[in-house]
């Protein structure tokens, strides 16, 4: 009778996995950027201005279904307020839509540039999120950024 | 449904996408595979996108994106709506192959442990059918 209680174990084990997984993870959403050969390694610490500069948009869906984001690219300074709550107060530069299943990702190559010259620019993709409930969107709390030289 | 419109704004071009990510996500809670209607809601998401960024200097270019996005958006809020109508059958499917692989699992633990030792003495006989017992 050993294999019979096996297999109740084994059975009452893969059910309560099964039934539990949704309530076991922690749903999460991911926005990172990448260098220019798709690395965490490579990125530009000065840009000319009106200069294209190639880098990678990484999105990571967990949330256990699927959402529509928007990643807003801003542009602000070292002093510039941004956290898991607030983004930052200035406006899209440009925006980058993504609809991802769950466990989906995307990497997108992205071209930036900058308007002015400054000293530690930063430049911040913010991950937002589209609400149905309250038909709005909802800054994530997630962010990437990058911290530049803007030369004339 | 609504159809599309023949002058599209930014605005109701993403309300269009809006509503059929609710109807993907209703399709999704059905059951159904959504991966497909996820990206073609992508496309549509960049085409307004793109729209906004040069409504200012090129208004008919935005506008095309416009409706573009507009029609693959209506195309997705109306292939969620059909598959959210297959959906249950599809979760149910998923359940009835959980319970024939547990099911599956039961019936080879039990064959196991009912024949292997009929199997194990027989095999154990066959290589030693030539042994010869002899006292020590």
């Amino acid at each position: 009778m050993a294999a019979v209680a096996i297999v109740i174990l084994v059975g009452v084990g893969i059910t309560g996995q099964y039934l539990l997984v949704g309530n076991l993870n922690q749903p999460f959403s991911q926005v990172g950027i990448l260098g220019p050969n798709g690395q965490f390694a490579n990125y530009p610490t000065s840009m000319t201005i009106g200069t294209n500069y190639t880098l990678e948009l990484y999105v990571a869906n967990h949330e256990g279904h699927s959402m529509l984001y928007q990643v807003y690219e801003k542009l602000g300074s070292k002093s510039s307020m941004i956290n898991q709550t607030d983004p930052l107060t200035s406006s899209p530069v440009v925006s980058y839509g993504f609809a991802l299943p769950d466990n989906g990702a995307a990497i997108r190559r992205i071209n930036v540039s900058l308007p002015s010259p400054g000293l530690n620019v930063r430049i911040v993709w913010e991950l937002w999120n589209f609400v149905p409930t309250s038909n709005s969107w909802r800054y994530e709390g997630s962010w990437a950024q990058l911290f530049v030289n803007a030369t004339v | 449904m609504v159809p599309p419109a023949q002058a599209e704004t930014q605005d109701g071009a993403m309300s269009r996408i809006q509503a059929a990510y609710s109807a993907v996500l209703g399709a999704e809670h059905s059951g159904a595979n959504v991966t497909t209607l996820d990206m073609n809601l992508t496309v549509a998401l960049n085409l307004v996108n793109r729209g906004a960024d040069v409504e200012s200097k090129q208004p008919a270019i935005a506008q095309q994106y416009y409706l573009q996005a507009d029609a693959i958006a209506t195309q997705v809020a109306s292939e969620a709506a059909t598959l959210a109508g297959s959906g249950p059958s599809l979760a149910v499917r998923g359940e009835v192959n959980l319970v024939i692989e547990l099911s599956a699992l039961a019936v080879a633990a039990l064959a196991l442990y009912f024949l292997f030792p009929r199997l194990y003495w027989r095999v154990w006989t066959w290589i030693n059918k030539d042994a010869k017992v002899s006292a020590p």
